[in-house]
């Protein structure tokens, strides 16, 4: 019952969320179970070739992805101290 | 065992659909946390302990405790939860996609066999620990790349959080 593909497929289906939702920190919570869910699948994966090597690529992914959330993390205390709050349609500095 | 494994599966999913559905942010972070520990539980049932250790660590003690204290940051007065007809609505169009995959991939074959993590016979190591010993003998320069990306966050954080009106987001 492992299904590689299900999880490529909650990969897609929560990045769509990201589009929809109406605060920051919403969407850094869905691009953290995209990295999870990638994690996990990556996990999976050499089962067949019994292969070793890719456990170097699976510390490394939780180093990045935490790089990636405190700097998400960041923008989201900069935001909520210029604008009161973190809600996205604050950040419309760009008008065409 | 394999019902075990199958609700683990299970939690996973359903973590997953508790952040992909639209709720407050403090019951996403529930999900997420629910998703992780069933994800590092499917690893450790599958017998790659190692990596489940590692997933563990660096992302339930590290990145979700700063999440949660973020959480309590941005708040809402009014929390939105699972009994509102918005977030059911998302909820359940998100669980009629992941049944429409499994379907898929039920049909085209993709199921793996459920094998252990040993190695071969040949070597005395359990293969997610050599993978790791290889980071650090032969993989030195990516250890320091790494290293040196955590470093530079760390200042990028800094620069964000402290600027004074400089850049677009601290217009004020």
């Amino acid at each position: 019952f492992f299904c590689i593909e299900r999880f490529c497929l909650f990969g897609s289906l929560l990045m769509h969320l990201i589009c929809k939702t109406a605060l920051l920190i919403s969407a850094l919570l869905r691009l953290e179970s995209i990295i999870l869910s990638m994690y996990i699948a990556l996990a999976i994966q050499p089962f067949q070739v019994q292969s070793s090597a890719s456990t170097i690529l699976l510390i490394l992914i939780p180093t990045f992805s935490g790089c990636k959330a405190g700097t998400g993390l960041a923008l989201l205390v900069a935001s909520t101290r210029t604008h009161g709050s973190d809600h996205l349609h604050n950040l419309n500095l760009l008008q065409c | 065992m394999m019902g075990f494994v199958l609700f683990l599966g299970l939690c996973f999913v359903i973590g997953g659909l508790a952040v992909a559905s639209n709720p407050s942010p403090y019951y996403g972070v529930l999900g997420l946390v629910v998703a992780a520990v069933a994800g590092c539980g499917w690893l450790v049932s599958l017998g790659v302990s190692f990596v489940s250790l590692v997933l563990v660590m660096v992302y339930l003690g590290g990145m979700l405790v700063v999440f949660v204290y973020s959480v309590a940051l941005a708040a809402d007065p009014y929390p939105e939860a699972w009994g509102s007809w918005g977030v059911a609505g998302y909820g359940f169009g998100m669980g009629l996609v992941v049944v429409v995959g499994l379907v898929v991939g039920g049909v085209l074959e993709l199921l793996v066999d459920e094998g252990t993590v040993n190695s071969g016979g040949l070597l005395s190591v359990r293969s997610d620990f050599g993978g790791a010993a290889v980071l650090y003998s032969e993989g030195a320069g990516l250890l320091l790349i790494g290293g040196w990306g955590l470093l530079l966050t760390l200042f990028v954080v800094l620069e964000l959080v402290r600027g004074l009106s400089r850049g677009a987001i601290r217009a004020v």
